[in-house]
Formats: C-alpha cells, sequence, structure tokens
C-alpha cells in the first residue's frame, strides 16, 4: 500500500505540473509581430495584450521593439524590457518590411518553421513604411486584418493570406505575393507585394490586384472602370499550354464595355508577367497537376502559354427599376 | 466466456496499434519525400505486401499453438536459442529507445515545450510500466478501450478537416519511377515487421475463439492500412506536398487548422493523444516481450519481476534520454527480425516436411 502511495504521489508530482510551468499572468500573449532588417540587424516589435488587472495603465497593448543578429538575439532583447513570456501561439498577424523580404526572408521562414509555438493560421502583410511608425501609432493587428478582409469582400483589391498559404506557395517555385499596406495620414492597402526567388521582386497596383484576383478567383465584390461586379466566377483549366480562363460575372450595367475592357486589362496582366517570367497564377504548377506528361516533355514552359479569355457577364436583377417603368 | 482470455476483437484492435505504429516510427513525412503524391499508393502496395508476409509466415502461429513464438524457437533451433534471445533483447531494447525518444520528442516539441525531456520519458515509462505489470490480459483490454478512444478522435479529426480537403493536391498521380514506388512501398512495409513478430508472442491458445486468430491479425493490418492511408490522404490535401516533406509531423499541423463553428478551437493537443495512442502500444508489447525473453534467458521468480521490470525502465530512461538511433537502424531491426521469421518459418516448413531429420 505504501508503495502505491509513494509511486502514486511521484507521478502527481511529474504530470501535475509542479516543475516547468508558466503562470497564465507571467504570459505575454502577443497579437502582432513587425519584422524588418537594417544595417543587418533584425528588428523585432511585438504587441502584447496588456494586463487587464491594471487599471492605473488603460492601454489595451502594449509594444515592445528590440534588435538582434539574430531574430533569436532580437525576441531575447525584448525581454530586457519586459517581464513577461512571450507567447506567439495567439498571434494574429505578421507584418514584414521589404527590407527582411529582399535580405532575410529564408532566415524568416526558417524561424517560424522552427518554433513549434507559431500556429500558421496568422495572417501576413509587407508594409512599406518602417515598422515604427506603424507600431508608435498603436494600430491593432484587428484592425489590420478588418481593414484586408472588408475590402476583399467590398473592393476586391486585396486578399487576405495566412502564413500556411504564403509557405505553400513560396514552397511550390519560390515565388508568392503579399498583401501591401501603406500608412500616410491613415492606414491604407497598396496593392500587392511580389517575392521571387526568396526576394523582392515588385508590386502590384490596387488596380492590378484587382485583376490579380479575378483571375484567381477571388473576387466577391468589386468595381471595374466604373461598373458593378456583384459576383464573380473564374474557371482556369489548362489544355498543354492552352489556358482557358472563363470568367463569369454578375455586373449592374454596360456588358459589353466590360467584356471588350476587362479581357483587354487581363490579357495585358498575363502577357506582361509572362514576358517578365514572373508567374503569376502558378499556372506551370497546374500544368505540372492536370498534364504531368506536358510538363515533362517541355521546358520553359511559361513562356509558351497561350492564353483564352472568356467573359460572361449577367446584368443583375433590378426589381424596383422594372417597378418604376411600370409606373 | 473466460475474461482471461482474448477475444479476436481484442487482438484485431492490439494488431491495430502495433501496426499504426507506423505513422510514429516512420511517419508520412519520410514516406511523403520519398515518393510525393504516389507515396497515397505506396500505403496500397506496402498493404498488399503486408498482407502477403503474413500468409508466408502464418505457418509460424499455427505451430505448436500453446507456444509463444519463444517457445516455438526453442523447440525449433535447441542449440541456438540462447543466441536468438539475446539478439532479440538487442533489437526489441533498441527499438524501445527508438520509440522512447520518438515520443518524448513529439511530447516536448508539441505538447509540454517547457518540460524536461527526462521528466517526460520517466513519467511516460512509468505508466508503460504499470500496464506492462498487469499483464498481458489486460494489455489487450486496454487496447480496445483505446480503439473506440483513437476512433472517435480521428472521426473529429476527419469532420474537421474536411472543409480544407483540396484534392487538387493529390495531383499528378502515378509519376514516380518503379524504383521509387517500389522504395517507399518497402519502406512501409519494412517498418512493420517487428509487430509481426510481437504478435507471435501470444500464444493461439490464449484467444478465445482460436478459429478466429488468422482472421483477426488481418483484419487489424486492414484497418491499420486504412488508417495510414486515410491520414497520409488528407494531410497531403490539405498541406500539399511540399508542406508535408517539411514537417517532421505534418499531422499535427493539419491538427491545429481544426476548429468548430470557430468555437471549439486549438485541439491539436487533444487530437495528439491518437498520435501517443499509435506509439504507446508498441512501447508496451515490446517492453513486455523483452521482459519474457530476458524472463527466459535467465529465470526469475514471480516475485523478483518487480526488480527486473524496475531495472529494464532505468536502463530505458538513461538510454532513452542519451541515445539518438537513428532511422536506418530502425529499418535495420526490422530486416533481421523478418529474416528471422522467414527462417522460424523455413525450420517449420522442413520439421513438418521431413519430422525424422529435423530430431
Amino acid at each position: 500500500m505504501i508503495k502505491k502511495i509513494i509511486t502514486l504521489v511521484f507521478i502527481l508530482l511529474l504530470t501535475t505540473s509542479c516543475n516547468a510551468y508558466t503562470e497564465l499572468s507571467d504570459l505575454g500573449i502577443t497579437s502582432m509581430l513587425g519584422l524588418d532588417y537594417q544595417n543587418e540587424k533584425f528588428i523585432v516589435y511585438t504587441t502584447i495584450i496588456a494586463d487587464r488587472d491594471n487599471q492605473e495603465n488603460k492601454d489595451k497593448y502594449k509594444t515592445y521593439h528590440a534588435t538582434g543578429k539574430s531574430l533569436e538575439e532580437a525576441f531575447e532583447n525584448i525581454y530586457i524590457q519586459n517581464s513577461k513570456k512571450i507567447y506567439l501561439s495567439h498571434m494574429n498577424l505578421l507584418v514584414i518590411t521589404e527590407n527582411i523580404i529582399d535580405q532575410q526572408l529564408t532566415t524568416m521562414i526558417k524561424h517560424f518553421l522552427t518554433n513549434s509555438e507559431y500556429r500558421n493560421n496568422f495572417q501576413i502583410v509587407t508594409i512599406k513604411n518602417n515598422l515604427e511608425d506603424l507600431f508608435n501609432q498603436e494600430i491593432t493587428a484587428e484592425e489590420i486584418n478588418k481593414l484586408i478582409l472588408i475590402n476583399q469582400k467590398e473592393s476586391g483589391t486585396t486578399r487576405s493570406i495566412d502564413f500556411e498559404s504564403f509557405l505553400k506557395d513560396i514552397l511550390i517555385d519560390r515565388n508568392t505575393i503579399l498583401p501591401t499596406i501603406k500608412l500616410e495620414d491613415t492606414l491604407s492597402l497598396e496593392g500587392f507585394t511580389l517575392i521571387k526567388d526568396h526576394q523582392l521582386y515588385g508590386s502590384l497596383s490596387n488596380e492590378e490586384a484587382i485583376l490579380y484576383n479575378f483571375l484567381s478567383n477571388k473576387i466577391e465584390k468589386t468595381s471595374f472602370q466604373g461598373i458593378t461586379v456583384y459576383e464573380n466566377e473564374t474557371i482556369i483549366n489548362s489544355k498543354k499550354n492552352n489556358i482557358e480562363i472563363m470568367i463569369n460575372s454578375t455586373i449592374d450595367d454596360q456588358s459589353e464595355i466590360y467584356q471588350k475592357e476587362l479581357k483587354k486589362a487581363l490579357l495585358n496582366l498575363l502577357t506582361t508577367y509572362q514576358q517578365k517570367q514572373y508567374d503569376l497564377l502558378k499556372l506551370e504548377h497546374k500544368i505540372y497537376q492536370n498534364n504531368y506528361s506536358y510538363y515533362k516533355k517541355n521546358k520553359d514552359i511559361l513562356s509558351k502559354l497561350e492564353f483564352h479569355i472568356e467573359i460572361h457577364p449577367t446584368i443583375k436583377n433590378n426589381y424596383l427599376e422594372e417597378v418604376i417603368t411600370d409606373e | 466466456m473466460n475474461k482471461n482470455k482474448i477475444t479476436p476483437f481484442e487482438l484485431t484492435t492490439l494488431t491495430f496499434f502495433l501496426f499504426n505504429s507506423f505513422l510514429f516510427t516512420t511517419g508520412i513525412q519520410r514516406l511523403a519525400k520519398q515518393n510525393n503524391t504516389d507515396s497515397v499508393l505506396s500505403i496500397l502496395i506496402g498493404f498488399l505486401l503486408l498482407f502477403l508476409f503474413f500468409q508466408l509466415i502464418k505457418g509460424i502461429y499455427q505451430f505448436h499453438q500453446k507456444q509463444d513464438i519463444l517457445g516455438k524457437i526453442e523447440i525449433l533451433f535447441p542449440k541456438t536459442k540462447l543466441l536468438i534471445f539475446f539478439l532479440l533483447i538487442i533489437i526489441l531494447f533498441t527499438h524501445l529507445i527508438y520509440s522512447i525518444h520518438q515520443i518524448s520528442t513529439f511530447i516536448n516539441y508539441y505538447i509540454l515545450k517547457e518540460a524536461k525531456l527526462i521528466i517526460i520519458t520517466v513519467t511516460l515509462l512509468l505508466t508503460i510500466l504499470y500496464i506492462c505489470k498487469k499483464g498481458i490480459i489486460s494489455i489487450v483490454k486496454l487496447s480496445e478501450i483505446c480503439f473506440y478512444l483513437y476512433l472517435f478522435l480521428f472521426i473529429i479529426t476527419i469532420l474537421g478537416t474536411l472543409k480544407y480537403l483540396n484534392l487538387e493536391n493529390i495531383k499528378p498521380l502515378l509519376t514516380s519511377t518503379i524504383e521509387d514506388n517500389t522504395k517507399s512501398s518497402l519502406l512501409y512495409f519494412s517498418s512493420l515487421i517487428i509487430p509481426f513478430f510481437l504478435i507471435a508472442m501470444l500464444p493461439k491458445e490464449e484467444l478465445s475463439q482460436k478459429k478466429k486468430y488468422e482472421q483477426a491479425i488481418t483484419k487489424g493490418i486492414r484497418y491499420s492500412s486504412l488508417i495510414c492511408f486515410l491520414e497520409l490522404l488528407i494531410t497531403i490535401s490539405i498541406l500539399g506536398i511540399q508542406l508535408t516533406k517539411i514537417y517532421l509531423y505534418p499531422e499535427m499541423i493539419v491538427y491545429k487548422k481544426i476548429s468548430f463553428l470557430n468555437i471549439l478551437e486549438h485541439l491539436e493537443t487533444t487530437l495528439a493523444f491518437s498520435q501517443i495512442l499509435n506509439s504507446l502500444f508498441i512501447i508496451v508489447f515490446s517492453l513486455w516481450s523483452l521482459h519474457e525473453i530476458i524472463k527466459k534467458v535467465i529465470p526469475l521468480k514471480k516475485e523478483k519481476e518487480n526488480i527486473s521490470y524496475s531495472l529494464l525502465i532505468l536502463l530505458l530512461i538513461f538510454a532513452g534520454t542519451l541515445l539518438t538511433i537513428p532511422h536506418r537502424y530502425f529499418l535495420m531491426e526490422n530486416i533481421i527480425i523478418l529474416i528471422l521469421l522467414v527462417l522460424i518459418r523455413l525450420k517449420i516448413h522442413y520439421s513438418q516436411t521431413y519430422p525424422a531429420d529435423s530430431n
């Protein structure tokens, strides 16, 4: 009996976290993380949810920043100012600068892959400004995420990209895109940032971003040359080097102009990036998945691609107009 | 029904867990690295190989049904039995070190990040020791209970991942070379030889319905292969082959995505319990078998079993935390067991064809 009690107590001591534990109040739950790379040093900004019990300090969030020769060192340096353990599992947003994309993208990816605390569902955006501007204005992750989400639904100028999608895309052919934000008087969107071969490649303006979203079937509602698009569905099929793009849209008016102008704009975007050897829509990978024999026999598939675009607009029923006409 | 006998379903569940250990010992990532999207097919070919191998060695289970495999070795190889037992002790011991290290590092990396590895190993081994001490009947009965739990967790995983499934990620299929297909199928097959030996530690006589012994084992293999196939299919179709290849346990990344109605979130730690179950039974059964072999080499009184088990656990704690056995050694151990099982089968065949010569 004594032996059993001793064993039980021993197991309880080991399993009930009497060893190596962290109090919940000692966790600095990180909501937003910012990464930059300047003068061969990493700069890390974190927004941590502040203590609720501290009545004197009514700030909801606290911001810390530190630098280091490696990302790990920069994180360690944050502890000099902060008594809480940085807890990254609830992170909502990662903001990265063009500098870090251009110079240390692989190091950054490696950091996120090796740290199991991160969940891969946090959003990722690029910022045109310095991180200091953003974090000093106390703009929260929720605000930025909402800005992207609302625009994805209402204007079609952007779309949210989480870390996993970003990683998946970059692992396919080392190219990917990220939504871009800009801070002037207010926070605004600036299309997409393009990444090629793990480096900064260029950007898409808000207008080009709408076209890109058309092609990626990510348009929920948008406006194209004054024509409102209420619904859209894009289907891309590949037959050898023929890329057939079919767009079914519900618009408010001027279907002929919409058909003609949208086709022209989309073809222009596709051929421009085809000439630049940038596979905007990962079409080579699509051919690899759907037509492997053609993919294996041919080299430099991107430049051989021929685009065929069909646009089928449908005018949205306007019941009110009918009522007025009847009267 | 005799409570001290094993039912066919209990044997099926134990076989299921032993063969499901593939998800832990070798894992989806290694298979995906070897054969990309075609690794889905490798499991099917690997299952056929397992099935054929079972048909080949079925004779071992039917020979001297009251004896476990150790008794059969004593009958078949009276002169070299000690050598074989020593070999088996080394193999099972290293296999245990490999499995314990894998599960402890998994728990340390994904669940108990702050805890020291040795604390996890000690706690785990104490649980395993407790199960082992209860004897084989309790181990088998526990496997049945855990089987229902495993199914429940698996159904939750499937329901939670349905919305993320994208079968485009499985494409292209049938693109790998015959060499890659063979290698990956053999990888699946050769990771699962030790379970065949471990099952043979249960004499056919222990089963309540002896006739259903082989049928119960094949059912277990079938269920396990199905689960492995579905796990791989779900993982690749959600993460894509590129992401599946870079994570050591891609299943955990899939678990992290699961949420129900945005209310039930962060379920990965709970779902990871199914991964722990996958490795728990192979460790428990290997330890129990190792102890049985040691008992054959050094006859022990029933009262001394506590000491022998404790010594074994102490050795495993030290070895498990200090040593890291590479995966290729794990495969080598399986191949040695494969050779041994084939030799036993040949010897049985020879002794049955030429009874006078074998004597």
